[in-house]
């Protein structure tokens, strides 16, 4: 019940702002022209798209895929006043001082940031089922790589509020969350190639986000790599609850 | 008031560093009791708030909110909690009804009585005209209102607030002192200030901290009292020798001014008039008598700063 106010205020807050009018409108803008490049070169050349994947691996997956590269850098927009905006203003006070817990405010906080990624959700989720009027979709392909975009966006935006926890200063939480998120994206690999230790590459190798997100979009949903996007947002649930706790104890 | 205790704090400190905010702080609150919370500012007023309120933790030392531990059973401990900080928590961009709805369900007031609990705290708060405007376009009395309505509209046992007055006109501190008072009647609140005249005027009981310590603790009656100093200036066109005054009744102590005035420190069985009688008769030539009342800003100089207090180790240690 509480977590749904904070997560319905944060939903709120985010509509009161223009900020999620400009996401929207240009994550609609970039999604048409990415479908109308893709549908157009598919038309002219299907036997280029990959083998066995049709017009929805093509073109579906793929703008699915496309979306969650383009939430690197949206959500730590979105998440940068999460809880910066807050402890910068002093509201914070208004929440701790209420008598909620701080798992309750930080639940609210990440569900009313999910449900903003359900929203922006909708358009490419349009925009791709739009091809139901001229082709037959793979219903199994195009729902994992849905569930792929989604786990990999609560996952950036996980991180995004545990970010913005860690500082009141806004554009210093939005240089956090990106640079964890690209490090756990992308960089984990480099790194892992870099290093010759088996042990330690397969840590590393493991930490990937991409590496765990990719089965998806081809269609594989796989419990080891659910478990991973449970494990990651739980982890760094629980590392913004610790965070905010021990912001009580410096000040 | 009926004494019953709504907050217990012991052996409080508080640490930043090397800086000892607070050292050990020992006070209890009452229902219908406005506790005023005195002290210059940086001697740890705002901290010991934000203590209180669950909003920082302790270094060491128990707060028991309504008998609960802040710490233990910080839900509720908070339940009986309504908190002011120094900078209301307030979002700008909602209107005052949404702000308030929004505090209404933070503090787990059931859906069916919120929108009654809106009306009664913004018509204590005096904010009935303005539910529909958005906060950044209030007033700063406005907006102070507002802050002061987030805190009652649980109808909290306790209210804490921090510097409630700062920016505001004399006519709104004087509708924000009321609104304290008639609080005061069924809630217990704390009220931090360094404004002198708002204790003399909201208070019941004044604690007055000082390098994060309590430096005096005593109710407004008792304060009066201590104000009520028996000094005394009189002046003597044609004064006697020092040694005769001193040999006057209830005279403890005598300080030379010049030109024939002198302050004369006296104990409760001096009588002005019997000096004037005895001057008249002597013909010392009474020129002034004027009784000194030091005022509650004086005694807050001479508390904060004295070094230590060591000037006045008998007078402070009153817990």
């Amino acid at each position: 019940m509480i977590i749904f106010s904070i997560a319905q205020r944060e939903l709120r807050n985010m509509f009161n702002s223009l900020l999620a009018w400009i996401v929207l409108s240009g994550i609609s803008l970039i999604i048409f022209l990415i479908l109308v490049t893709l549908v157009k070169s598919y038309v002219e050349n299907p036997s280029n798209s990959l083998a066995g994947v049709g017009v929805t691996g093509t073109i579906a997956a793929t703008i699915f895929y496309f979306c969650s590269y383009l939430f690197i850098l949206i959500s730590p927009m979105l998440t940068m006043r999460s809880f910066s905006g807050e402890l910068k203003n002093k509201t914070s006070a208004l929440l701790f001082s209420a008598p909620i817990s701080m798992t309750e405010i930080v639940l609210g906080k990440c569900l009313g940031l999910y449900l903003f990624t359900l929203i922006t959700a909708i358009l490419p989720i349009l925009v791709t089922l739009s091809l139901v009027f001229g082709t037959q979709l793979d219903s199994g392909l195009y729902f994992s790589s849905l569930l792929g975009f989604l786990l990999t966006t609560f996952t950036f935006m996980t991180i995004g509020v545990f970010a913005s926890s860690l500082t009141n200063h806004i554009g210093l939480s939005a240089f956090s969350s990106i640079s964890i998120i690209l490090f756990l994206f992308w960089l984990v690999e480099l790194l892992a190639s870099l290093i010759k230790v088996d042990t330690i590459q397969g840590a590393l190798q493991y930490l990937s986000i991409s590496k765990h997100a990719n089965p998806f979009y081809n269609g594989q949903v796989n419990s080891s790599d659910l478990l991973f996007f449970v494990l990651i947002i739980t982890t760094f649930i629980v590392l913004t609850i610790r965070r905010l706790d021990s912001y009580r104890m410096q000040h | 008031m009926s004494g019953e205790t709504l907050i217990q704090v012991e052996h409080l400190y508080r640490d930043y560093g090397n800086l000892h905010a607070l050292l050990d702080i020992n006070l209890t609150l009452n229902r219908g009791e406005v506790l005023g919370f005195l002290g210059p500012n940086g001697a740890g007023k705002s901290t010991t708030m934000q203590i209180l309120s669950g909003n920082l933790a302790a270094t060491s030392g128990q707060v028991k909110i309504n008998g609960f531990d802040i710490l233990n059973e910080p839900r509720q401990a908070k339940a009986a909690l309504g908190f002011l900080p120094e900078q209301p928590p307030l979002y700008l961009e909602l209107t005052v009804f949404e702000y308030l709805e929004y505090c209404a369900k933070l503090n787990r007031i059931p859906k069916a009585d919120i929108t009654k609990a809106i009306n009664t705290a913004s018509e204590r708060c005096g904010l009935a005209d303005v539910q529909k405007r958005l906060i950044a376009n209030l007033s700063k009395g406005y907006q102070q209102r507002v802050g002061i309505a987030q805190a009652i509209i649980h109808k909290p046992e306790i209210v804490i607030l921090d510097e409630p007055t700062v920016g505001l006109d004399p006519i709104q501190i004087r509708e924000i002192r009321q609104l304290i008072r008639e609080l005061g009647n069924d809630h217990g609140v704390i009220l931090s200030t360094h404004i002198l005249p708002e204790v003399q005027s909201t208070c019941d009981r004044v604690i007055i901290i000082n390098q994060g310590k309590i430096a005096l603790e005593d109710s407004l009656a008792g304060l009066d009292s201590r104000l009520r100093k028996n000094v005394i200036t009189v002046a003597l066109g044609k004064p006697p020798k020092l040694d005769a005054l001193n040999a006057l009744n209830g005279i403890e102590a005598i300080e030379q001014l010049g030109d024939g005035r002198y302050q004369l420190y006296c104990s409760d069985t001096f009588s002005p008039a019997n000096f004037a009688d005895k001057a008249v008769s002597n013909q010392w030539r009474l020129g002034e008598l004027t009784p000194q009342t030091s005022s509650l800003e004086q005694m807050f100089i001479e508390i904060t700063c004295s070094d230590n207090n060591a000037n006045h180790p008998k007078e402070e240690v009153n817990t």
